[in-house]
């Protein structure tokens, strides 16, 4: 997954020869070849949950550019909105969150602040990154302009060496939805807006006759072609897309014993993904992350990474409810494993007080300063279902076609009454 | 200006004739391999313009594997400049590519297995089958050629109409590339593609120069080459195209031009301006109402269907085809080895062919493949969807049950490196350090081209 560019690296110039020896090729000055990286043909493997990849890294700020920072988020969470609209356009983006964080919790001081960015999204990595920088290249390139040894978006080479020098690979990624290949971000939103389109068809449908139904269905499946794989980009949104009624993010980052991070790190490599994570068993939880953070790039040029000391173990999660209700279910519902995780960090009260522990968590909370989601207002539950629901539609036009008979229309009907969503 | 004739010609233009040769060669050594690129240097076809009347009656290239790089002697640090997917081989990279099992790289035909051992691929074009025959004979028998084994050797034939052998016309879309010769049928309204996207060192579509291998003599004007055999099962396309015609509303022959966006003729559904047949785009129709978004043409090239600035976007994974039919109609096996050139293999030809064909999440269609072109699993079961048109009567239309149509049976990447580069790499030009230190050129590393502004 190296961005490799075959180029020596920037600044180097031209090699000088030395009389009678072949001219040696000065060392690739190379961002992504300094963090530590789990061996293996794969070593990226855990960032990907079925269609979702997870991206986090940390990159350190310029002397007064957490302020700046803060105030150019908080620009575009209130101002015009036009940065969130050419977000709101990259159909592949699940959730994107920054949060500036002053000095990591357990620092006393020590370590400049820093810019975290975390985002669930559909990849591949370097598209991921290429679409971001051309589509969005400007508000990135401000956001990241205050830190430190930034090349800039364009050459894009340039930018994914930097992203690959300050990326973290996860302990364990987990999403609500691995189970389903359709699960994209796309695919979600165009379920989601199916499902509203199904739902007030639904309502002239109830009183028309089969035959009456046979009739008004080829328009209509018409008018919704495009959720079910015709490709029309998706408009933007007429709200600012920062606000999440239903969905928030939490994420912690608390200090572990530096003993015990690497058997952390072993537990969440070894933890079950999919439907027997433990993260399966909390219920309303879009997507989940968990790594043991040992190491920043807090130089301005590639260079050898600072170890943290000591280690966090980050969680994110983008979870439905409010962030105190959530923490205190994630504890419940992850009921032992959480104890092998934060059991022994001082002051952990132990999975059997959810509320004291979801106390604990949000000591160490980390604000995020701006947050898009894709699909604010739903739940988990009624993305799967939205997602069955199309996958039925789809089914019933291919076996009756577009334009069905009236002694067809039953699986249509089906698929118009609304089902009971799934529990959780 | 570009020199054309410091380029092989296979890179400038695509060769008019009917026939090609393709030789998979491993060398028995270093020696042996850099006096095979000495000897065959002055017998390439170059770039240079072919005088009225007089073309070659055969044309030879050669391009080079990451085996065969370093089966020329060629340093592992110099090695490590070129892209990862390059030194990779395309055998290990059915993940990228989102290729299906069946097209997994342990599945291609046994020569094709051997795809580690292929150092060079030696292309031979020309019109007539027994002076090819007689050209590659030479070349086996040739004194430097003691010890050449071939791994694989290809036969391609242009098929009678100018059509593949599904039956439609193809080698129609032709991106003109800046600074090389338009080619046929390339359209005048659609944008030319900047330099760099095909060679090189040249400034690409970012307005940097397009990342190159260092020394610049040796990445400088070079290409990569992108070859894979595809095994068309044309009895299964009849076959399914004769069933699935019938429930289509419009029949079997709308149904095939809805799978590949194009008719039979060619003639593109999508609306063209008048007495430009190739200067369509997609942005009066978003929704795929005239074109599905997943026809193979629309897959390959979305063009402006997504709005002009995602249009810019998507220009950048834009390539050169050089692709060839094999086999004769009622072979066993026929298909079409097809080609490509670009400047990157991961951002040009393994996306397009990973993102757009063998998945459509990108383009907005889930994960359906490519219903004429895609890697589809050997149980078949794929499904594509064609928007209706109310204004013209037609209803959505789910095609279910897509069959496994194109097989891919090997497949190489290869580096076709300038005549210079290819001196260079003759006479094994890392060992000679006054060349070395003469090799670098401001505007080949975008440091150069920013100390050079």
């Amino acid at each position: 997954m190296s961005a490799t560019r075959g180029i020596l690296g920037t600044g180097s110039g031209p090699p000088t020869a030395t009389a009678g020896r072949p001219t040696p090729i000065p060392p690739r000055s190379s961002w992504a070849a300094h963090p530590p990286r789990p061996s293996g043909a794969d070593p990226w493997a855990a960032n990907r949950a079925g269609r979702a990849l997870a991206m986090s890294f940390f990159t350190p700020l310029r002397h007064g550019g957490a302020l700046a920072l803060r105030l150019r988020l908080a620009l575009y969470r209130y101002g015009l909105g036009i940065f969130g609209r050419r977000v709101a356009s990259l159909s592949f983006l699940h959730s994107a969150r920054w949060s500036v964080v002053r000095r990591l919790p357990g620092d006393h001081g020590r370590g400049p602040s820093r810019l975290l960015f975390q985002s669930n999204y559909n990849g591949p990595w370097h598209t991921y990154i290429e679409t971001f920088s051309a589509l969005v290249g400007g508000g990135i390139g401000r956001i990241l302009h205050t830190s430190v040894g930034f090349p800039g978006v364009t050459p894009v080479a340039d930018f994914k060496e930097y992203l690959e020098g300050h990326e973290h690979v996860l302990g364990h990624y987990w999403s609500a939805y691995q189970d389903r290949p359709d699960a994209s971000a796309t695919v979600i939103t165009a379920a989601l807006d199916l499902d509203r389109r199904l739902d007030r068809f639904a309502r002239r449908a109830r009183r028309l006759s089969d035959a009456d139904l046979a009739d008004a269905l080829p328009r209509f499946l018409t008018t919704v072609q495009h959720t079910l794989g015709g490709g029309a980009p998706r408009r933007a949104p007429r709200r600012p897309p920062w606000s999440a009624p239903r969905q928030t993010t939490v994420t912690a980052l608390v200090p572990v014993d530096p003993r015990r991070a690497g058997a952390i790190s072993g537990y969440l490599a070894a933890l079950a993904s999919g439907p027997s994570s433990p993260l399966a068993a909390v219920g309303g939880v879009h997507l989940a992350r968990l790594a043991v953070i040992d190491w920043a790039q807090d130089g301005d040029r590639p260079g050898p990474v600072t170890p943290l000391v000591p280690p966090r173990l980050l969680l994110t999660a983008d979870v439905q409810g409010r962030p105190r209700q959530a923490l205190r279910r994630l504890v419940a519902g992850l009921g032992s494993t959480a104890d092998e995780l934060w059991g022994t960090c001082p002051g952990w009260p132990g999975s059997v007080d959810p509320a004291r522990c979801a106390g604990y968590l949000g000591r160490y909370r980390v604000p995020v300063h701006l947050a898009f989601t894709a699909y604010p207002r739903h739940t988990v539950a009624e993305v799967r279902a939205a997602l069955d629901r199309r996958h039925r539609l789809l089914a019933a036009v291919a076996t009756a076609g577009g334009r069905p008979a009236p002694s067809q229309v039953g699986p249509f009907r089906e698929v118009l009454t609304r089902p009971v969503p799934e529990g959780g | 200006m570009l020199d054309v004739t410091a380029i092989q010609g296979n890179v400038v233009r695509g060769y008019p004739f009917a026939h090609a040769r393709f030789l998979f060669v491993s060398f028995p050594s270093p020696g042996a391999a850099r006096m095979a690129l000495t000897a065959l240097e002055p017998a390439l076809t170059t770039g240079a313009t072919w005088p009225a009347g007089h073309r070659p009656v055969t044309t030879l290239n050669v391009a080079l594997t990451a085996p065969g790089l370093t089966a020329l002697g060629l340093p592992a640090a110099l090695l490590a400049g070129f892209p990862e997917e390059f030194r990779q081989g395309m055998g290990l990279r059915s993940r990228q590519l989102l290729d299906a099992e069946a097209d997994h790289a342990v599945n291609w035909e046994p020569d094709w297995r051997r795809w580690p051992e292929i150092h060079a691929m030696f292309s031979l074009y020309g019109d007539d089958e027994t002076d090819l025959a007689a050209h590659r004979d030479r070349l086996l028998s040739a004194p430097w050629a003691t010890g050449l084994a071939v791994v694989v050797e290809e036969r391609g034939g242009r098929l009678a109409g100018g059509t593949e052998h599904f039956g439609f016309a193809d080698g129609l879309s032709q991106p003109t590339v800046a600074g090389l010769p338009t080619p046929r049928g390339a359209s005048p309204s659609r944008p030319p593609l900047p330099t760099g996207e095909v060679l090189l060192g040249h400034i690409d579509g970012e307005g940097f120069p397009a990342p190159a291998p260092a020394p610049a003599v040796l990445g400088r004007d070079g290409s990569f080459l992108v070859f894979r055999k595809l095994v068309q099962d044309v009895g299964t396309y009849r076959a399914f195209v004769a069933d699935q015609g019938r429930a289509f509303p419009g029949g079997a022959g709308e149904l095939t031009a809805r799978m590949m966006g194009r008719r039979v003729d060619g003639a593109p559904l999508a609306e063209a301006p008048a007495g430009d047949p190739e200067g369509f785009d997609f942005a009066a129709d978003p929704e795929g109402r005239r074109c599905p978004v997943g026809a193979h043409v629309r897959r390959a090239n979305p063009r402006e269907g997504f709005g002009p600035e995602r249009g810019r976007f998507f220009a950048r994974h834009r390539m050169v085809r050089r692709g060839i039919p094999y086999g004769k109609p009622g072979d066993a096996e026929v298909g079409l080895l097809f080609q490509c050139l670009c400047a990157s293999i991961a951002r040009q030809f393994e996306f397009v062919q990973g993102q757009w064909l063998n998945d459509g999440n990108a383009l907005g269609l889930a994960g359906d493949r490519d219903p004429v072109a895609g890697s589809h699993p050997s149980e078949g079961g794929g499904h594509m969807n064609v928007p209706g048109d109310p204004s013209a009567g037609r209803p959505l239309h789910v095609v279910a049950d897509l069959p496994r149509l194109v097989a891919v049976r090997g497949g190489a990447y290869l580096f076709v490196p300038s005549m210079a580069g290819l001196r260079w790499l003759a006479r094994g030009g890392w060992d000679h350090p006054t060349t070395a230190g003469r090799s670098w050129a401001p505007g080949t590393t975008a440091a150069g081209a920013a100390a050079a502004r």
